[in-house]
This record gives C-alpha cells, sequence and structure tokens, in this order.
C-alpha cells in the first residue's frame, strides 16, 4: 500500500529506546553537550517501554544508609549476585543511584513520601530497600526529553546496526530500521549508539513487556558484540493465572502472601526469612516443586487487605487495578477473593544476560555503549529500573564523550543495502510462515515447567534442538502481509535467538545457582562455577565460553564450596522427588 | 483476551490509542465514514476532498494524490499557490494547535507529479459549447465539459489566456511557467482556445452553431472614486496598472506612490510598484488592517517588504502640485457593524490631511461590464443566475465566476465553473440537476491530539524580493510528508486491527480521553500454562 521511501538521519548520539534507560541516556547526553541527540523508539515515546509498566518500586540506596552491609546483599546475596558480581560496577551502581532519584524528581517524578519529606521505602524483594512511585513515571521522563533539544522519532522498529566499512565487530556508525505506519526504510549514521534496547519477554501471558523482544540483544550480536550471562536472569515470573496482570511487588510489599492447594503458605517451607519477599523466580522455582507434589494450583491471597492498601493499589496501578476490577476480584476498597496465581516465563527483562560492557557501559564495539535490560547484568546491582537509571545516565555520557572525540563516520553502501534487504524480506515473500505461529511454537518449547524451571540437560538440548530447527526451517521463511506483522516477523526472529542464546548457555553451566535449576547438577559451585559464560557470532557461528571471576581480586569473597541450591535443600527435606 | 470494544458513538478518531498502543494493535478505519464530509471539504467552495488526497501524501503515493487533486479542481497549481484557503479556515487541527498546511500540501502535489493530468477524451456530443473568457472560471468550465465529451471553444479578448491569472496576480505570486502548464493541461482536454477575440454579441455564437454559452467574464471594471483629480495625469487604476505590467506594457516607476485600496489588488500594486522602482509605497485605506478584505498572508508579506500604511484615511481630492501629486484624506473612526460583518468607516470632522506622491494608483473594487445589448438581467452590475444551474435570464446562456458575484476568488471562480457546466449538460441533455446534501462530520478530533507545529515553506529573503521571483517556496517531499501527517482525518475511527497482538496492557483505555475503549483482561488460552 505505501510506496518506500528512504529517510536518513545524521546525528551525534543514537539512542535505541524510550525506556527508563533510554531517556536517561539522551538526558545525560544532550547535557554533555553531544550535539545532535536522537531517540528511537518502537512506538510512541513514554507509552512503548517495559518501563511504563513497571510496577513502581525502585531500589533506592540512600546517603546514610549501611553502605557496606548493602553491598554485601548484593555480592554475596542469595537473592543476589550469590557470589558472581562485578566489585566496580556494584560499587558504581550503589553511588550513583541516589543522584538518580534525584534526578527523576526533578524531572517531575513523584515519589511516596514518609511525613517527615524523606522518600518512603519499604524492604521489597530479596532484602532491596525501594521506594514506591507515586504515579506512572514514564510520563515525566518522556515529557522531560521532550523539553529537550533531543530528536524523537517514534514508531520505528530498527532492525539492524551499521559497522564500519560493513565489518562484523567494527566500529558501530549507526542503525537502520523501518517506519511500522509508513514502511520508509529508516537510516541512522551516527558517531557513537547507545542500545537500550530493554530485554526479552518472549511474548508471555503477562501483561506490559510483549514490545520486549531482544531486539536490544540480537543487533549487537548480529554485528558481533561479545555478549553474555544469558543463563544468570530471573526468568520467572508470577502472574494470575486466569487473567494478565503485573503488580506482584506491589502486591506483596502490602502483605499479600502465597497459599497451595492445601491452603498452606508454602512460601514459609521455602524462605523462613523472606518468605514472599524472596524473589519471584524462586518463588516460581518453589511453585514448580508444589507441582511435583502435587499441590498446585497456588493462590495469592489479599483479602485481609484494609482499605488503604488497596487504595494503594489503584493509585499506583493503573492497569491492574483495571483488571482485578474487571475479574471481580477488586469490589470498592477490597479484594474479596485469593487470586489463582502461576509461574510464567516472561524473559530476560530486569536481570540477565546481555551486551557485556566496562564501566563505562562500552561495549566490545567501538562506538557502541549499552544501557538496562540490554546490558549484561547477571543480578549483581541494584538491577531493572535503578540499573536502567545509572547504566542509562553514564551511557550518555560517554557516548557524548566518545561522540565528540571521534572522527566522522561513514555508511559502507553495500552494507547498507543488504540491510535494506534483511529487513523487508518477509514482506516480499509470497507466502510463508506467520510470526504469530512460530512465537506459541517457541512458548510452547521452553514454558513447561520440566524444561527450564526445573531443567535436565537432556530437556534443554531437546528444547535446544528445537528452537535451532524452528530458525531454520520457519524463522528463515517469515511472512508478513503488512508492516504491522513486518514488526512482528523481526519480534519473532529476535526471540528465537534470545531463545537460542539462553538455553545454549543454561546447558554451558553445569550447576544450579539462582534461576540456573538443574536435577543434573543440583549444587551452587562455587569451586569449579565461579564464571562467567560468554558468547559471540564468529564466522556465522554462535561462539560459547566461560570466563573466570578474578577470584583473588574480589572485596568479598563468597566461600569455595559446593552446597544443594536451597530450593532443592528444602525440596530435600520436604521429601519432594527430583534428580 | 485483550481489546475488545471502540464504541463509535464515543470515539472521535483523535488516535490517542493508534499512537499509543505498544502492540501498534489499532489503527485508524479512514473509510468509515466516507461519505461524511469534514469541515475542510465543506468549507471549500469546489468541495475538494483533502482527507483522501492528504492520506495519499502520507502514504508516499504522490502521484495518485495528484491525480485525484486534480479529478476535483482544474490549476491546482494555481490554488496551491494563491488560494485563500477556507479550509484552512475551518480544519478542526485549528482547535487543537494550528490549521493544516493544506495550500502548500496541494501546491506540493500538483508540483511533485506534473503527469497526473487527465489526457484527452474522445468526444461524446455534438453539441457545440462557447465560454466566454478564460479565467479561472471559464477554464473549469471548459475542462468538465470537455471531460463530459463536449466540444468547447473558449472566447479571449486579451492576447493571452488566463484571466485575472494572468493580467491580475503577479508572478511573483504564480510563476508563469506554472500558469502556463495549468493552462495547457486544459488545453491537452481538446479545448479550442481563440486569443484576442472579444465576443460582442450572442446572437452570432448561436447563429454559428453553439448550442450553449457560458459567461465567464470577470469582473474587470474598476469603480472610481467620484473625488476631484481623479483624472489627473500620473494617477491610475490598480487592474490597469497591473495589467500593463503583467501583459509586458509596464514602464519602471519612480518616487513615492500612494495605493488607494484595501483588497487584492491594492496590495498587489503597492508590492509590484516596490518591485518596479518605487522609493517608497504607501497603502491609502479607510478602515484598519483587520478590515483589510485582502487576503491575510499577501498583506503581512507586504509589510514586511516595506509597504507602509495609512489606515482610517478617506481621500477627498487629488490635486497637482509643483510636479508632485496630493492626496487630501479626511481622518475616520470606525463605527457600528455593517451588513457585511466589518465595522463601517465614519468621517472625523476637520480632520482632513495631505499625502503627497509622485503617482497615485486608485484600487477601490471593480465590477462586472456586462454589454446592455446581451439583454440580461442584471443586479448591481453583475448577472443575475438561477442558483443551482447558474442560468441567466436568456435560454441557452449561463454565467458564473465573478461576473456573477462581483469580485471574488479562484476556487469561487472554479466551482462556479464546474456548477455552469452541470448545469449546461443537464440543459443540453435535458436532464434536472440532482441535489445533494452532504452530511458533515459531527464530533471532530479534539481532546488528545499532540501538538504538531505546523510546517511553512520558506519565503524568499525579503531583500531578494526586488524582481519578479516567486516569494514562496515549495514544500520539500520531507515537509509534505511532516505536515501530512498532522492531518487528522476527521470523521475516521479507531478500530482493533490486529487484536491477536494485543497484550491487556490496558494503556488504550486508560488514556483515551473519550473513554470509548474496553479492554477484557481475560486470558486467551492459547498461550502454554507451565502446567
Ligand atoms: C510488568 C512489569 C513490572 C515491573 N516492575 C518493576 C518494578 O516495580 N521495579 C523495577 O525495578 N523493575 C520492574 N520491572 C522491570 C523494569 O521495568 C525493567 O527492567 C526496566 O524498565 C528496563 O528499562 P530499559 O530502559 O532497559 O528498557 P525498556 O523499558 O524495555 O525500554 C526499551 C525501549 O526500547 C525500544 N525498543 C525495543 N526494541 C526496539 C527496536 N528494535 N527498535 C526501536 N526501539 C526499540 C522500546 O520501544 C522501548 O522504548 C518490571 C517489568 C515489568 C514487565
Ligand atoms: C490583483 C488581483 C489579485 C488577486 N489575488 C487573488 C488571490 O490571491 N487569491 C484568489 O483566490 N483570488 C485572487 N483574485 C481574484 C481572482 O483572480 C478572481 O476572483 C478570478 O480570477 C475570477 O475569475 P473569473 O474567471 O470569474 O474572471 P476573470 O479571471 O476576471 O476572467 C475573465 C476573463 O474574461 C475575459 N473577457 C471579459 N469580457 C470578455 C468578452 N466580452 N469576450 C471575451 N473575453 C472576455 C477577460 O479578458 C478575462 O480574461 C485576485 C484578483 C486580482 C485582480
Ligand atoms: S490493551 Fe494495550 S496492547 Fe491491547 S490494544 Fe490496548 S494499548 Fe494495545
Amino acid at each position: 500500500m505505501f510506496n518506500r521511501w528512504t529517510r536518513q538521519v545524521n546525528c551525534d548520539v543514537l539512542v535505541i529506546g524510550g525506556g527508563l534507560g533510554g531517556t536517561f541516556a539522551a538526558i545525560k547526553a544532550e547535557e554533555a553537550g553531544a550535539g545532535k541527540v536522537v531517540l528511537v523508539s518502537k512506538g510512541k515515546l513514554g507509552k512503548d517501554s517495559v518501563s511504563t509498566f513497571a510496577a513502581g518500586v525502585m531500589s533506592v540506596i540512600m546517603p546514610g544508609d549501611d553502605f557496606e552491609a548493602e553491598f554485601r546483599n548484593y555480592a554475596l546475596g542469595e537473592w543476589s549476585g550469590a557470589g558472581i558480581y562485578d566489585p566496580a560496577w556494584l560499587k558504581i551502581a550503589m553511588e550513583e543511584n541516589y543522584d538518580r532519584v534525584r534526578d527523576m524528581e526533578s524531572y517531575g517524578v513523584q515519589w511516596a513520601r514518609k511525613p517527615d519529606g524523606q522518600i518512603e521505602r519499604r524492604a521489597a524483594r530479596g532484602v532491596v530497600l525501594k521506594g514506591t512511585f507515586m504515579k506512572p513515571f514514564m510520563d515525566a521522563m518522556a515529557n522531560k526529553v521532550r523539553s529537550t533539544s533531543v530528536e524523537v522519532a517514534g514508531h520505528i522498529m530498527l532492525t539492524g546496526l551499521l559497522t564500519e566499512n560493513g565489518q562484523t565487530s567494527g566500529r558501530v556508525v549507526g542503525a537502520v530500521g523501518f517506519d511500522t505506519r509508513t514502511g520508509d526504510f529508516c537510516v541512522f549514521k551516527a558517531r557513537a549508539v547507545v542500545m537500550a534496547a530493554g530485554g526479552c519477554s518472549f511474548k508471555p501471558r503477562f501483561a506490559g513487556c510483549s514490545m520486549s523482544t531482544g531486539d536490544g540483544y540480537t543487533l549487537p550480536y548480529r554485528a558481533g558484540a561479545k555478549m553474555g550471562s544469558f543463563e544468570l536472569g530471573h526468568f520467572h515470573q508470577m502472574s494470575a493465572a486466569a487473567f494478565d496482570t503485573a503488580g506482584m511487588n506491589l502486591f506483596v510489599a502490602l502483605g499479600g502472601h502465597f497459599i497451595n492447594a492445601r491452603g498452606e503458605r508454602f512460601m514459609q517451607d521455602y524462605f523462613p526469612n523472606l518468605v514472599e519477599f524472596a524473589d519471584l523466580t524462586s518463588v516460581s522455582q518453589a511453585s514448580a516443586m508444589e507441582m511435583r507434589a502435587g499441590r498446585t494450583p497456588v493462590y495469592l491471597d489479599m483479602t485481609h487487605f484494609p482499605p488503604a492498601s488497596v487504595n494503594r493499589i489503584r493509585t499506583a496501578l493503573r492497569s491492574p487495578t483495571k483488571a482485578l476490577e474487571r475479574m471481580g476480584i477488586m469490589v470498592g476498597d477490597k479484594i474479596v477473593s485469593p487470586i489463582e496465581y502461576a509461574p510464567c516465563f516472561r524473559g530476560t527483562y530486569s536481570m540477565g544476560g546481555g551486551i557485556v560492557t566496562d564501566i563505562e557501559c562500552a561495549t566490545s564495539l567501538p562506538g557502541l555503549y549499552a544501557v538496562g535490560d540490554s546490558r549484561c547484568r547477571p543480578e549483581q546491582e541494584p538491577a531493572a529500573l535503578a540499573g536502567a537509571a545509572v547504566t542509562g545516565a553514564r551511557a550518555g555520557i560517554f557516548a557524548a564523550r566518545f561522540a565528540k572525540e571521534s572522527g566522522d563516520v561513514e555508511i559502507d553502501r553495500g552494507q547498507l543495502e543488504e540491510l535494506e534487504g534483511f529487513t523487508f524480506a518477509p514482506m516480499e515473500r509470497q507466502d510463508g510462515i506467520e510470526p504469530d505461529h512460530i512465537i506459541t511454537e517457541n512458548l510452547e518449547t521452553i514454558v513447561p515447567y520440566e524444561v527450564v524451571l526445573i531443567a535436565r540437560g537432556e530437556r534443554l538440548e531437546k528444547a535446544l534442538k528445537e528452537v535451532r530447527r524452528i530458525q531454520r526451517e520457519e524463522v528463515s521463511i517469515l511472512y508478513a502481509s503488512d508492516l504491522h506483522y513486518l514488526r512482528m516477523a523481526h519480534e519473532a526472529a529476535n526471540i528465537l535467538l534470545t531463545t537460542e542464546m539462553y538455553l545454549n548457555s543454561y546447558l554451558t553451566r553445569k550447576e544450579s545457582r539462582r534461576a540456573c535449576f538443574r536435577e543434573d547438577y543440583p549444587y551452587t559451585d562455587n569451586i569449579n562455577w565461579l564464571r562467567n559464560t560468554r558468547l559471540k557470532l564468529e564466522k556465522g557461528e554462535m561462539q560459547i565460553w566461560t570466563e573466570e571471576l578474578p577470584y583473588d581480586s574480589l572485596p568479598l569473597k563468597p566461600e569455595r564450596t559446593k552446597r544443594l541450591h536451597p530450593i532443592f535443600e528444602v525440596a530435600r527435606r520436604k521429601g519432594i522427588p527430583w534428580g | 483476551m485483550g481489546i475488545r470494544k471502540v464504541n463509535y458513538e464515543r470515539c472521535t478518531g483523535c488516535a490517542t490509542c493508534v499512537e499509543e498502543c505498544p502492540m501498534d494493535v489499532i489503527r485508524l478505519d479512514r473509510s468509515i465514514n466516507k461519505d461524511e464530509m469534514p469541515p475542510c471539504q465543506a468549507a471549500c467552495p469546489a468541495g475538494m476532498s483533502m482527507r483522501d488526497y492528504i492520506y495519499l501524501v502520507v502514504q508516499r503515493r504522490f502521484e495518485e494524490a495528484a491525480a485525484l487533486v486534480r479529478n476535483t479542481l482544474v490549476l491546482p497549481g494555481v490554488t496551491g499557490r494563491v488560494c485563500f484557503h477556507p479550509c484552512e479556515e475551518d480544519c478542526a487541527r485549528r482547535k487543537v494547535d494550528e490549521a493544516v498546511n493544506i495550500r502548500s500540501l496541494e501546491r506540493f502535489v500538483t508540483d511533485y507529479a506534473l503527469e497526473s493530468a487527465p489526457g484527452p477524451v474522445p468526444k461524446l456530443h455534438n453539441e457545440k459549447i462557447a465560454v466566454v473568457g478564460s479565467g479561472p472560471c471559464g477554464l473549469a468550465a471548459a475542462s468538465e465539459l470537455a471531460r463530459k465529451g463536449y466540444p468547447v471553444t473558449v472566447f479571449e479578448a486579451l492576447p493571452v489566456l488566463g484571466g485575472m491569472l494572468r493580467a491580475g496576480i503577479p508572478e511573483y505570486r504564480l510563476p508563469r511557467d506554472v500558469l502556463e502548464r495549468e493552462i495547457d493541461s486544459v488545453i491537452e482536454l481538446g479545448v479550442k482556445t481563440l486569443t484576442s477575440t472579444p465576443v460582442c454579441d450572442l446572437e452570432s455564437l448561436f447563429a454559428t452553431g453553439y448550442k450553449a454559452v457560458l459567461l465567464a467574464i470577470g469582473a474587470a471594471k474598476s469603480r472610481n472614486l467620484a473625488i476631484p483629480g481623479e483624472d489627473a495625469t500620473g494617477v491610475a487604476y490598480g487592474l490597469d496598472f497591473l495589467r500593463d505590467f503583467n501583459l509586458g506594457k509596464g514602464s519602471r516607476l519612480e518616487g513615492k506612490v500612494a495605493v488607494i485600496g484595501g483588497g487584492n489588488v491594492a496590495v498587489d500594486a503597492a508590492r509590484l510598484a516596490l518591485r518596479t522602482g518605487a522609493s517608497q509605497v504607501t497603502i491609502i485605506y479607510r478602515r484598519s488592517r483587520a478590515e483589510m478584505p485582502a487576503i491575510k498572508e499577501e498583506v503581512k508579506e507586504a509589510l514586511a517588504e516595506g509597504v507602509r500604511t495609512k489606515f482610517l484615511a478617506a481621500p477627498v481630492q487629488i490635486t497637482r502640485e509643483n510636479g508632485g501629486l496630493c492626496v487630501t484624506c479626511t481622518r475616520m473612526k470606525l463605527g457600528k457593524k455593517g451588513a457585511d460583518g466589518r465595522r463601517q468607516p465614519e468621517p472625523v470632522p476637520d480632520s482632513e490631511f495631505d499625502i503627497t506622491a509622485d503617482r497615485v494608483i486608485i484600487a477601490a473594487g471593480e465590477e462586472a461590464e456586462v454589454p446592455s445589448k446581451w439583454g440580461l438581467k442584471l443586479k448591481r452590475g453583475a448577472i443575475t443566475t438561477d442558483p443551482t444551474t447558474l442560468a441567466t435570464s436568456r435560454r441557452g446562456v449561463f454565467a458564473g465566476g465573478d461576473a456573477v458575484t462581483g469580485p471574488g476568488y479562484v476556487i469561487q471562480a472554479i466551482a462556479s465553473g464546474k456548477k455552469a457546466a452541470a448545469g449546461i449538460n443537464c440543459y443540453l441533455r435535458g436532464e434536472q440537476p440532482g441535489f445533494e446534501e452532504a452530511r458533515r462530520v459531527n464530533k471532530p478530533p479534539l481532546k488528545g491530539v499532540d501538538k504538531k507545529a505546523r510546517n511553512t515553506a520558506a519565503h524568499l529573503g525579503i531583500a531578494e524580493r526586488r524582481n519578479q521571483a516567486e516569494v514562496e517556496a515549495g514544500f520539500s517531499p520531507e515537509m509534505a510528508l511532516k505536515e501530512a501527517d498532522r492531518c487528522m482525518a476527521c470523521g475516521s475511527k479507531a478500530f482493533i486491527k490486529y487484536l491477536r497482538d494485543c497484550m491487556t496492557c490496558f494503556l488504550c483505555e486508560i488514556d483515551c480521553p473519550e473513554e470509548a475503549i474496553y479492554v477484557s483482561p481475560e486470558r486467551e488460552r492459547r498461550k502454554p500454562l507451565p502446567w
């Protein structure tokens, strides 16, 4: 229907993504005098990111907090690094966290406050101290961006990175994609690029994240960037079984608790200290164990909430409130029935693998910086929103510096042509496989709880084989009847490639640690596995390897022991079979 | 299972949901109320469907957009430059920020896609039709009739075609190559033209076989001021000044020029005077700037170019003294609103003052000049016609354009020419003219539309305006795309196009300013649960 048009924009810093990370990067790059900053995102700025739907709590470490104790928590805590951490990063993340909170405040983000005016914090997942937003904060971030000279380009799906001379692993000089409304082929030439395209949600049955499809991983991967730690995320979320809702963090923070089919508060067995505050991956693993024991379904019970708590949900969580009301669960200022919950494979956002960076957010490709969920963050910093804010600001500043100090760039015509072909290929085909089919197949491969929730080598291998088959036989002939499906086609391809990175990394880690939960290797093995997985595209193949942590230089040293993964430990005590 | 319903009673098509849905589930249905006219179209005398051609621009289908424009309208290259754009006055976007720059978009598509004009049409009828006058009214009628398959001949008294487009409107607003190109597109339909051929009597037309005659003779007789000294040397009428110059007979001016009047002729005469050597030009007008009937943008440009103004001043006498001229004026004040809605000027007693000038140009209005021997019924100098068919009091004779309305605008003349063509067709075919009262969009978008600044094409720097170079540039394709994107496509509704991709985030429902959307949180069990 549309005639194809090519649109080229030249800039100093290109920011890909308009979530909390991307908006911070753009704001800070502009402040640092980067010159022309362009922010590109898939939809309308402020409305198209996972950040838009975040449950509204963010780690806030304030001056006066016991820094050392917090550092220890993050580095060694069961729920966080569990010994795998990068001390330099952790320190920066903790130190700069409060500056970003202040920035956000100056942009108009409202925090819940105590009577004395201090930001009100409560213990949330793990033991992290979190502040609560009073209102969705992305509107304020987007307005701040719009008030600067940053050029905002919305409704653009980027599909590839441009490199110097078109070479794999070369300096990144821009990106290409298409306008999802008009079909324009969009070319961005930039001296520095900030990748803030978020993580990968695999399009689960969980609201508010289906637009996050691993584009932030596959674009740099295809350009030859070094990636890593894909097995170490928090992949599982708990979500209502019959409808989509987010908001768990707040529900639990306000006192909601889980019960199993027998009405037992089973979390008390698994996490005697944290109980419902255990991270959601652990909660999902515990629920899976209850499944093995035949005590599912599980429910989230909030029927005891006082009106004030219910109203807190109302003000902080717009979407979940609608869902709860419409399902007849929230009536006025009461929650009238427990909600059936189930683990939900929700992907790599918040924490997990991504592009490996140094402390300046620089990646292995000169000119490319990585932020937030696109960055490799194996649960070591105050992650998710706080991490996106800290890395966003850093990447903005350092990308601006790089853009100022480096020379002008040129686009390789051959690469441009190749990427244009790649971008529109699904629409050029007359027939083929629909994106939705591939996404469903992928979910069917990885979601059953005995694939990744309680894993085993053979089952992981089988899943990996299937994912590779889908890529070979189906992704290669993805079909898009129009521009909407063209976006969906690229998303499907990116999801599948991310799944491959994930399963391949999972198979490589031969132990159980956090989200890595293997019946065949049930021990957390600090003797052999204080290592990170790394991967990279080389000669058309996914190369995967591990790198040892510099144990001797770690300020806090994890004990060189081998212990049963805590959930297996509880399951053993409770007599639930595994192995 | 996600977004369920858009309530069309409430939806205004503001596109908030279309813009915001992160999953790109919702699109605008632009065809839903196709028979309802958006305000721009309703305001256009020629009924141009801006919404449709602008959407073609949005889709980068420039040729098709141009073809659509030319299908409704002759001379879009002209109206794209000089139209007084009543469409923009009524554009619903004005309530959000500023009107869409419709005129520049029209100009862009027609300049971009020159090949889009329709070609010759086979002759289907043999009734010959005479069109008297080659202004926009005559050309529009000739084009319509030729496209219906009639043999048409245009008679023009002047040696060139185009009427006021050629003789009145100066080149810096309407380059002659553009005008020529537009007139050629009419001739290419097979219309015959005879220049330097004034029609003096209508009988001889009928006698030579013409079955119908359209009088599109314009309103070219300058009104005088009826004040002493009006005939002094150095005093000229605006239309004569413009015509002489435009037809290559003008000479350079020198010294100070006073222009009397506040209409398009006055403003163009003033701007042309500056371009042809005048050292200083002053417009003398009875009322104030707000009441000037000239097109607002042109007044603005004239002032920017250095034209001076003397408002609330009415000349009472012109005298010649020591080689120059002296215009004596009475000061005026604005009184009550008159029948035309403008405040009427009233003289201030004993307030006379003089303005000296080397040349005086009078542009105090024009009227039609209809030979009495044509035997037509007239009203205040203009030809009276039936409002639907434009038939005059004489059988087989029709009239349109300025000759009927008095001085008006190009688009009105074109619309009138189209109407007359339809009237002539009905007359010759013995049909009754049909009535079509189109419904209007009753609730254009208002809330929830993001502000986007209007795009304006570049204008020549003031210092460069010393010749006939076109003052306003056209849009670049990029600008046109940006501006086209501002059109709200009034009358459209949101529709759920990609239901399968909805992720039940509720954003559309929460942000809809009209509360027109309902989202169901219930899950489609398509995607597997872990157990
Ligand atoms: C329901 C939910 C609740 C959450 N609650 C919390 C919470 O309470 N606290 C917390 O700390 N964390 C929470 N998280 C996690 C947190 O929201 C994310 O970690 C964080 O928002 C990531 O920010 P980001 O800027 O890296 O990426 P995102 O916010 O995902 O932004 C990515 C941006 O990139 C754009 N983009 C992606 N691909 C492309 C492409 N190909 N081309 C162009 N643009 C592209 C997107 O349009 C988007 O603008 C929650 C997540 C979800 C889903
Ligand atoms: C200086 C000036 C600036 C203007 N600026 C604008 C503007 O910016 N925007 C706008 O919309 N409008 C403008 N107008 C008004 C617009 O030009 C007229 O409304 C329009 O041209 C009227 O069209 P018409 O076809 O009715 O008559 P005209 O254009 O006047 O054409 C009539 C033609 O008939 C010919 N004719 C007359 N009698 C005979 C006869 N007996 N035999 C043969 N031929 C005959 C005349 O020579 C003339 O060519 C302007 C007018 C002037 C004078
Ligand atoms: S609920 Fe969310 S995903 Fe579904 S149509 Fe509305 S905005 Fe789009």
